[in-house]
């Protein structure tokens, strides 16, 4: 399938003609953790203490390199753990050369990809977008609304198909468009016909952008970034000023990193307005620091900020704090074993709550 | 995740879409294809026809692999993927997954430690009858075409058509695994799986209630075995034991988690020259406080020259009156026979034959009916 999607695609976009061999690849990767949990609960509630999590995504691509120079990599990104109730996450076609890369299909706009992502302790607990995670913020205070999952990667066209260009590196800097026709509906069948575009609540015609830049010298290396999203209101007037679609969606992020020989440091800050006309903000606001302690040993710690706004969470503003410090050891290649505590606190106008987790895993990469 | 999206960024820069699995382990393909025509006759309720001639599928598809360090430690993983349109109905978990195990392993001279979506020490462990055709009468049958719950009403409610006597209760949850290596022919394994529910797998799931009426957790499963020869006999010889606790005992006495639940297998199996022989046992309490236990004896025989085989099987099943089988109202008694040859036309392949037959009974109903299966399993 890879074979025959990537010189399909090859045909149609290039005038020489194809013998390159595509090469067909597997990757992925598995996280196994066990989970000790400590947090508030509602009264007459019981949250299970101790628990296993786990990960898993296999990646498959497709790459060929054109007689133009043109490389051509299709992937398909599949969960393959039990409890997901869909198999694939992404699937994309990417060409790229001296010209930059262009991405079509179902993957992150700009703003993710050339995202600033703050130093962590574990990547999969209090990275960009978490993996793993067992506290129920719900149960802290934090009402329905709010994910338990602290993800602050700007994805605001989610994995919807779209069509993204990025530059190459030019000087330190790289930038980035994308457009995304969808949103609200996200991954459409490919024979499904035409939707309607003025639906309550929904959002569409996402454009994304972004910029990055990378500077290094001696002992010392900056990378600071930004971007922005915006998706338009289907039709506002069918929303009540609090709902998600009473007015076009904005987000944007900017972070940035400092790191001087093994010790890096580093911000972010994203806000979402949730296409929300009244007081629907988030702000989240990430600071970390990670050190290199040797090849194989890094620690790290990070705070998590994030703000709701009271017409966002339906349970009044809401304050939600993370920390979080530990460090991963690999023990081979691709191969890591983590260990985190992270401790949270929720506070909203109706309740408030904590909690403390301990996890211990391991991540295999294909 | 964002290792992943890194690649993509960085191979703007160096104009090169390396792949991500540069210096992980390598993944290989695998798996196997079941294919099966297969006639049915069997007593039919009124009004009702079942269908006498079918086509019966089973598919797989497996990524594996695996590394070992400089240290003499074995590291792996291993997926299997349905790969058949009919979903995978898995109604004991009351979950449709297309991915059946997903774990990750860690082996050496110390045993080995399974972490991940795969079962528990209880089944790794058992010992299986002889059978004519694993996939018709193994320990956990993958083909099947009888309709026990239209051979006696009221009993056998759908997804318990298969009559398979796997020690399994815990599924493929989440679970932590350790089996010794071999001594002296022994081995042992222990689990434990703190969800039994394939519904609180998420990874990211928040903390999941743990004091539910009638669900259970914290199982904990013990296996161990011994393989030995005396004069010309090689044998066999295992057991197993899995314990379930309910978050909070259901009410009543009658229903499934109104008590913990609790199974133990104990298995026998003997070789002389090209015959084998064995009996395994089952006891399952279902989790059910009065009169709901489940008892399976399965007994088998084959005759193993070169590249045939000849089986024969009998399993024997009651299930008490309160015991999900049976519907709460008396209890039901199985058996089933079956005979089959089979015969390896090439390397992992066999072609199969069997004729099966199973009588379901309590006091007030029965029935009974034949299956005939030809088919081919294909390993690759």
């Amino acid at each position: 399938m890879f074979r025959r999607c990537a010189l399909c695609l090859a045909l149609g976009c290039a005038p020489s003609p194809v013998d390159a061999e595509v090469k067909l690849g597997m990757g992925g990767y598995m996280l196994g953790y066990g989970m000790a949990t400590s947090q508030t609960e509602t009264p007459g509630n019981s949250l299970r203490p101790v628990d296993f999590r786990k990960e898993t995504r296999i990646e498959m691509t497709g790459e060929t390199t054109l007689e133009n120079g043109i490389e051509v990599r299709a992937l398909a990104l599949l969960y393959v753990d039990r409890a997901d109730n869909r198999t694939a996450d992404r699937g994309h076609v990417t060409f790229s050369g001296d010209f930059g890369q262009i991405n079509a299909g179902e993957n992150f706009g700009a703003p993710a990809l050339l995202q600033v992502e703050t130093p962590h302790a574990d990547e999969h607990i209090d990275g960009i977008d978490p993996k793993i995670n067992s506290f129920d913020v719900s149960e802290m205070g934090g009402g329905a609304v709010l994910p338990d999952t602290l993800s602050y990667q700007q994805e605001t066209a989610v994995k919807a198909a779209k069509l993204t260009y990025i530059t190459p590196v030019l000087n330190g800097f790289q930038a980035g468009l994308s457009y995304a026709p969808r949103v609200s509906e996200e991954n459409l069948g490919s024979a499904a016909g035409a939707v309607t575009d003025n639906d309550s609540g929904e959002v569409d015609d996402a454009i994304e952008a972004a910029l990055r830049y990378e500077w290094e010298r001696d002992d010392w290396r900056v990378v600071a970034g930004a971007g922005v999203s915006h998706a338009g209101a289907e039709n506002e007037s069918g929303v009540a000023p609090d709902g998600f679609g009473s007015d076009d969606q904005l987000v944007y992020n900017m972070g940035g990193i400092l790191s001087w020989r093994d010790l890096r440091g580093g911000v972010s800050y994203n806000r979402d307005n949730n296409a929300t006309k009244g007081n629907g903000d988030t702000r989240i606001t990430v600071y970390g620091l990670a050190y290199d302690a040797s090849d194989d040993l890094t620690v790290g710690a990070s705070y998590y900020d994030r703000w709701d706004e009271a017409d966002r969470t339906g349970v009044g503003r809401t304050e939600l704090d993370k920390v979080t410090w530990g460090g991963s050891y690999d023990y081979g290649p691709g191969m890591s074993l983590r260990a985190t505590m992270a401790h949270m606190a929720v506070d909203s106008v109706v309740a408030e709550g904590y909690g403390h987790q301990l996890a211990i895993g391991t991540d295999l990469r294909f | 995740m964002k290792k992943l999206l890194l690649c993509g960024v960085a191979a703007l820069a160096v104009s090169a879409a390396a792949p991500a699995k540069a210096e992980g382990i390598d993944l290989g393909l695998g798996g196997y294809f079941i294919g099966y025509g297969v006639y049915t006759d069997q007593d039919e309720p009124a009004a009702t026809s079942t269908r006498g001639f079918d086509f019966r599928k089973e598919t797989e598809i497996h990524f594996n692999g695996e590394t070992t360090l400089d240290n003499g430690l074995t590291v792996g993983a291993h997926v299997e993927l349905n790969a058949d349109r009919a979903t995978d109905a898995d109604t004991e978990l009351n979950l449709e997954s297309r991915i059946e195990e997903s774990y990750m392993y860690l082996s050496g001279g110390w045993g080995r430690v399974n972490f991940g979506e795969e079962d528990g020490a209880a089944y790794l462990l058992q010992v299986a009858a002889p059978s004519a055709d694993d996939n018709i009468d193994g320990l956990r049958p993958d083909i099947n075409t009888f309709n026990l719950g239209n051979l006696s009403a009221g009993n056998f409610g759908t997804g318990f058509n298969v009559l398979s006597y796997a020690q399994d209760a815990t599924g493929y949850a989440n679970k932590l695994t350790y089996i010794t290596p071999l001594f002296s022919g022994f081995q042992a394994g222990v689990s434990y799986t703190p969800s039994v529910t394939d519904a609180d797998l998420a990874s990211a799931s928040g903390a999941v209630a743990d004091n539910t009426a009638g669900t259970f957790e914290n199982a904990l499963e013990a296996a161990a075995r011994y393989q030995g020869v005396a004069g010309p006999v090689d044998f066999t010889v295992g057991a197993g034991y899995t314990q379930l606790s309910t978050e909070a005992d259901a009410a009543g006495v009658a229903a499934v988690g109104t008590d913990d639940r609790t199974l133990y297998n104990v298995g026998l199996r003997a070789g002389y020259g090209a015959f084998g022989a064995g009996v395994s046992y089952l006891h399952d309490d279902n989790g059910v406080q009065t009169d709901g236990d489940t008892r399976t004896w399965v007994a088998g025989v084959d005759y193993v020259t070169g590249p045939f085989k000849v089986g024969v099987s009998y399993l024997d099943r009651e299930d008490e009156g309160n015991a999900p089988v049976s519907g709460g109202t008396d209890t039901t008694e199985t058996d089933r026979w079956t005979a089959g040859v089979g015969y390896q036309y090439g390397p992992g392949m066999a072609l199969n034959g069997s004729v099966s037959r199973v009588s379901v009974e309590d006091s007030a109903t029965s029935g009974d009916g034949y299956q005939v299966a030809v088919g081919t399993r294909v390993d690759f």
